[in-house]
């Protein structure tokens, strides 16, 4: 493998993030010079990775998918409770993982939303499966940022909950940069037999 | 080498979060300057040197989230200790790894099924 090809490599990542971010910011509903700003963060870039991740494994057509995600989920965070070394190679501390366990009761309630008529995540437990990720104040920074920008809806509920319910255009553009990756540096890597 | 090696992660770390880091109400230039000094003038050659190459940026961050993690009291007692410091500043939580927690979403994602979507 050549220093060129690896040059080449990291631009097409580079430009495919780009490309990503650019999507999301010529697509949005508002064109708020703040709101772009956000539309190109790295929290924003991630939280699409997850919303994506969401979709690709099919986790919010199922409640009973939706609680073996949420009981590893627990899983993680107790382990990482009781491992000091690797909560330090992540930068968490134990309140701020505290606050991503979901309760029985909060379980319960993520799954019966699945089942409303309108069904999607409440923004509390979006907050909570992305406690490792961002603090759920900028969990709802992002969140904000993206229904402003016209890709998700949030519909509060009598529950005082906040229903948030994605149009699948962020997931598509995610899979669109995988996409432009692949074929970008699949078309330079040289043939093993070559 | 433990230190340095701890330094050199804080310091690349910085460098990819810095922007995303929580601001400091006000900046404690006493602080920072003693941590700089602190970290410059270690007996180990190897973070002496490396501290000398860290910019304004890591120790303000840094200076920062010593003061969102001690006590004003316990802050004040440092200062008057160099090598007790140093330890502080060096032992401080990495900023948060995104890369990292990304793979665990994923690996807690996999979970849900046997086999990948095709």
């Amino acid at each position: 493998m050549t220093l060129t090809t690896d040059i080449h490599t990291l631009e097409s990542l580079r430009r495919a993030k780009t490309e990503f971010h650019n999507k999301l910011c010529q697509n949005s509903a508002d064109t708020d010079p703040l709101l772009l700003k956000a539309l190109r963060s790295e929290n924003t870039f991630v939280l699409s990775e997850f919303l994506f991740l969401l979709e690709a494994f099919d986790l919010l057509s199922d409640p009973a998918k939706l609680e073996t995600y949420i009981d590893a989920h627990n899983q993680q965070l107790q382990a990482l409770i009781d491992d000091r070394e690797e909560r330090r190679l992540l930068g968490l501390e134990v309140p701020r993982l505290n606050r991503g366990l979901f309760s029985a009761i909060q379980l319960h309630k993520a799954k019966a939303n699945l089942l409303s008529a309108t069904p999607g995540l409440d923004q509390a437990d979006i907050q909570r499966l992305t406690i490792l990720l961002f603090s759920p104040e900028t969990g709802r920074r992002v969140i904000e940022a993206l229904e402003q920008a016209g890709f998700i809806t949030r519909m509060e509920t009598p529950y005082f909950s906040k229903i948030i319910r994605s149009k699948g255009v962020v997931e598509r553009y995610f899979s669109e940069y995988l996409d432009q990756i692949r074929s970008n540096v699949g078309a330079t890597t040289p043939n093993p037999t070559g | 080498m433990k230190h340095l090696l701890t330094a050199s992660l804080v310091a690349l770390s910085l460098g990819a979060t810095g922007a995303h880091a929580n601001p400091c109400v006000a900046l404690d230039f006493d602080l920072k300057i003693a941590v700089q000094d602190a970290l410059m003038g270690a007996e180990d050659p190897r973070v002496s040197r490396l501290a000398g190459y860290l910019n304004d940026s890591f120790y303000n961050d840094l200076s920062c989230r010593m003061t969102q993690t001690y006590t004003g009291e316990v802050l004040q007692a440092m200062l008057a200790n160099p090598q007790e410091l140093m330890k502080a500043a060096l032992t401080m939580p990495a900023p948060r790894n995104q890369s990292d927690a990304l793979i665990l979403i994923l690996q807690a994602m996999q979970t849900t099924v046997e086999d990948l979507p095709g």
